[in-house]
Formats: structure tokens, C-alpha cells, sequence
């Protein structure tokens, strides 16, 4: 068995004059502290990258930093899946022995530490860099082709995937820490500047200075614990030009998985912690995942189904699109958040009933995906 | 990048034509230029040159700055506020 113990996060925004490290080194303080341990009993170390400072080895780079010694570490890339693959791998590291206490921490200066152009062109190299480079798209411009096909095949509206953004915004108004506290209107999504239409400004997550980190332990370190119930992973392409037909994606293989892993339904989950970098990411995860039938997810934001008070609460933090989305950091935020909400500490957040989530992580343009369930234990 | 041979130009080396792979053991089709094919494994794939024709699958207009000034700017996250 395996447990997050405890968790960190920063205010996303931002940082100015905070490093990658700053970043990490403060999510990681918070996260030890939250599971009462020391940092001399850390003795795994996980960590994702940083676009602003890359480095070949930037686990050992932070273990030194932040002054600590572990028996394992390395570094982990698989963009946004990054968080929750680490966190299936310190869950299997734990499960077997290897080490007692893993320490999984991002943090990036992405907003402050480089120009937005550095930014947008660091991200843009997930592209083929033969075939899809040189024709210069960006990542919103993968995630728009995408949406134009998947609006074509379901029938979904841009009014229906601004639903989404009104959602995470409206979650994020309640967290102190979150990007964006300005409410928006769904005719204010639709009418923000065109970036990769069908998607607008409002469609898309912000670049973010922020940190997260959490760890994982054998054992519980407090009364409550979170355990990892099962997880699974998919990988079906890198390059969207390589993608699959849409009803082939990864996201339903790696559900399916770790269903079977878990042991676990859709109709057990109380809470949801699904990646959003764009709208339509979110609109797909969700009906990839089971929590809405094809094409009706914006129906069920609508009714409430994902509200604070519905039946599966979704990214009560705000998520990426208004929480923000520092790099590795930013899906991290969502597994903090449960875990805020699975151990009842989320405040004026706190959602009823939040003791089986389902978390979902993607990576590159739906390439590499993520599921995991958290179970709640007395 | 393949290492493998390239007999046919194709819009990636300026030429204006779109070239594909298909593997004469296992009949596949791929379109990234490689020495192998990537379903079964077999050595050199034969180039061949699309027809021209096809069906568009998803369309997106990006929208950005224009690149001939200082900065080539496609998005504005926060040159503006958030409404």
C-alpha cells in the first residue's frame, strides 16, 4: 500500500525573483511539514522539469539544494502527465520496498524567469520537428485541431466548451492562491481573442510562476490517510499529425486499466482532479473517462454535476485554466487539492463528500495519460 | 530524424509534394519518414508520393502577431487582463 502523506503548494502567478528551485524547495518544505516528517527522512526524490532551467539532472541538482540526501532519485518528463506518473512511480517504489518516504515536488518560474515567446516556443517542441515544427504551430494550435474534429464528430459548441472555463474560474474565485479572481461569462469566453480557433484567449490556461510537491509513504504518517488505490497509464502517440482516431485515445485505455488495477467505478468517484489545459482537453478527459456520456459533459457543468455541491466536484482549486499552470506544477495542484478535499481541510472549498477521487493527467497533445484513484481510510 | 534513404523529395525538403511509407511485408502505411516500418519492423519501406487527394480532418486558424516586428507574439496571455 502506498499513501500521500502530505502536500505543498504555492500561489500560482507571480513569483518574481523566486528560481525553479525557490519554487520546488518551498512546495517541498510545506509538503514535509504537512506529513510530520523531517526532511532527513526523505529518502526517495522525484521530480519533474523545468522549461525555464533544464537541466540532465535536476533531482540530484534539487536534493542538493534543499539539503537532503536520498537513497533514489531522478527526474521525470512526460509533460503534463508528469505529477501523476510520478506519483505512480513513487507508488510502486514504496510498494516495493525501495524507499519509505518519496518526496515528488515541481516548480517552475514559467511566467517571470522567461520570456512568454521562450515559453511558447519550449512547449511548441513537442511538435514533430520535421513534419510539424517548421509550419510553426503552437500547443494551442495542436489542442484547436483537435477541438474542430471533436466539436464536428459530437455535435459540441464553443458555448459548450466555454462552460468549462466559467466553471474552474468560478472554483478559483474561492482559493487565495489561484491566478484569476475575476469572474467571466461565457459570452466573455466567446468574445476573448481568437489564439488557435475554435479556441480563445479564455479557452486556454495561463503560463504560470508556481510550485506543488507532495509525498508518498508505506505507511500513514497521520490518522487520515489517502491511499493510492490503483493506477494505470496509456501511450498511444506523441505527435498529433500520429494520433490515433479520436474514440482510440489513451485516456479510456488508461481508465480502463486502472479500473481493473483499482478495483473501482466511475459511479464510485465522489471527486474529480481531471487535466485541463484547454477547454476541450477538459470536455474530452471527462467523456474519455466515463464521467459524461459523448458530447454532454457542457450539459452536466450546466446542471452542476461538477459544481462544489454536485455530485462529482471537479478542480475545486480552479484547475489549470484558472488556478494556472506552471508546468509540471500545475496538474500537481489537482492532486493537492484532493487531497485537501479527501482530508477535509479545503475550507470554504470543502465539497460533502470527497472519499474516492479520480485524478487524470495528459501529457504532450493527448499523448501520454495518467488515471489514478484515491481512497480515503480511517 | 529517419536514417533512412530518401529517394523522394517531399514538402519537408521543398519540394511541392507529400510523400509516405508503405511496407511491402506487412503492407502498412506510414507517413514520418523512417528506415523501418513501425508495425512490423521490416527494413525499407517504399516512398511513395499521395495522390493529392483527400479529405481535411480538423482545421484550426491560429491567430498571432505579425513575426516582422520585434517580437513574434502568438499569444497574449498576459498582455491583457483577464476580463
Amino acid at each position: 500500500m502506498s499513501f500521500i502523506t502530505g502536500v505543498g503548494l504555492t500561489a500560482f502567478g507571480r513569483h518574481e525573483g523566486s528560481s525553479s528551485l525557490d519554487l520546488m524547495s518551498k512546495a517541498s518544505e510545506l509538503a514535509i511539514t504537512d506529513a510530520g516528517l523531517t526532511r532527513a527522512e526523505i529518502d526517495g526524490v522525484l521530480c519533474g522539469y523545468s522549461t525555464v532551467a533544464p537541466h540532465i539532472m535536476l533531482a540530484t541538482v534539487f536534493a542538493e539544494h534543499f539539503g537532503i540526501r536520498p537513497a533514489y532519485a531522478h527526474a521525470v518528463q512526460v509533460g503534463g502527465a508528469t505529477g501523476l506518473a510520478m506519483t505512480m512511480l513513487a507508488h510502486h517504489l514504496v510498494e516495493a520496498g525501495v524507499a519509505r518516504h518519496v518526496l515528488v515536488a515541481s516548480g517552475e518560474n514559467r511566467l517571470t524567469g522567461q520570456s512568454r515567446d521562450a515559453s511558447i516556443l519550449a512547449l511548441a517542441q513537442v511538435g514533430h520537428p520535421d513534419y510539424e515544427v517548421p509550419l510553426g504551430p503552437t500547443i494551442p494550435a495542436y489542442y484547436g485541431l483537435v477541438a474542430s474534429r471533436y466539436m464536428h464528430e459530437y455535435g459540441v459548441t464553443e458555448a459548450d466548451l466555454a462552460e468549462f472555463a466559467v466553471l474552474m474560474r468560478k472554483h478559483a474565485l474561492t482559493h487565495p492562491g489561484a491566478q484569476f479572481h475575476d469572474p467571466i461569462t461565457v459570452t466573455d469566453v466567446l468574445e476573448s481573442k481568437p489564439v488557435a480557433l475554435p479556441l480563445k484567449l479564455l479557452d486556454c490556461c495561463p503560463v504560470s510562476d508556481g510550485g506543488a510537491a507532495f509525498v508518498v509513504s508505506r505507511e500513514r504518517t497521520g490518522e487520515t490517510g489517502v491511499r493510492v488505490r490503483g493506477c494505470a497509464q496509456a501511450h498511444t502517440h506523441q505527435h498529433v499529425t500520429a494520433a490515433p482516431a479520436l474514440s482510440e485515445l489513451g485516456a479510456e485505455i488508461a481508465i480502463a486499466r486502472a479500473k481493473q488495477a483499482a478495483g473501482i467505478a466511475i459511479s464510485d468517484v465522489r471527486y474529480a482532479a481531471v487535466y485541463d489545459s484547454f477547454t476541450i482537453t477538459l470536455a474530452m478527459l471527462l467523456e474519455d473517462l466515463g464521467l459524461a456520456g459523448r458530447g454532454e459533459a457542457a450539459a452536466r457543468v450546466r446542471s452542476g454535476y461538477f459544481s462544489r455541491d454536485g455530485e462529482v466536484p471537479l478542480n475545486t482549486h480552479g484547475g489549470l485554466l484558472s488556478y494556472g499552470h506552471c508546468g509540471v506544477g500545475g496538474a500537481m495542484a489537482h492532486l493537492v487539492e484532493t487531497h485537501l478535499q479527501m482530508t477535509g481541510r479545503a475550507g470554504n472549498r470543502q465539497v460533502r463528500d470527497a472519499s474516492i477521487a479520480l485524478l487524470h493527467g495528459d501529457g504532450g497533445v493527448l499523448s501520454s495519460h495518467v488515471s489514478m484513484f484515491l481512497e480515503l481510510t480511517r | 530524424m529517419s536514417d533512412g534513404k530518401q529517394a523522394l523529395a517531399d514538402w519537408t525538403r521543398g519540394a511541392e509534394a507529400i510523400v509516405y511509407q508503405s511496407c511491402a511485408s506487412c503492407g502498412s502505411s506510414q507517413y514520418f519518414r523512417r528506415s523501418f516500418c513501425c508495425v512490423c519492423g521490416a527494413p525499407d519501406p517504399i516512398e511513395k508520393h499521395a495522390s493529392g487527394e483527400g479529405t481535411v480532418y480538423a482545421t484550426s486558424q491560429v491567430v498571432r502577431r505579425h513575426a516582422g516586428g520585434a517580437r513574434a507574439c502568438p499569444l497574449q496571455h498576459r498582455s491583457r487582463r483577464y476580463p
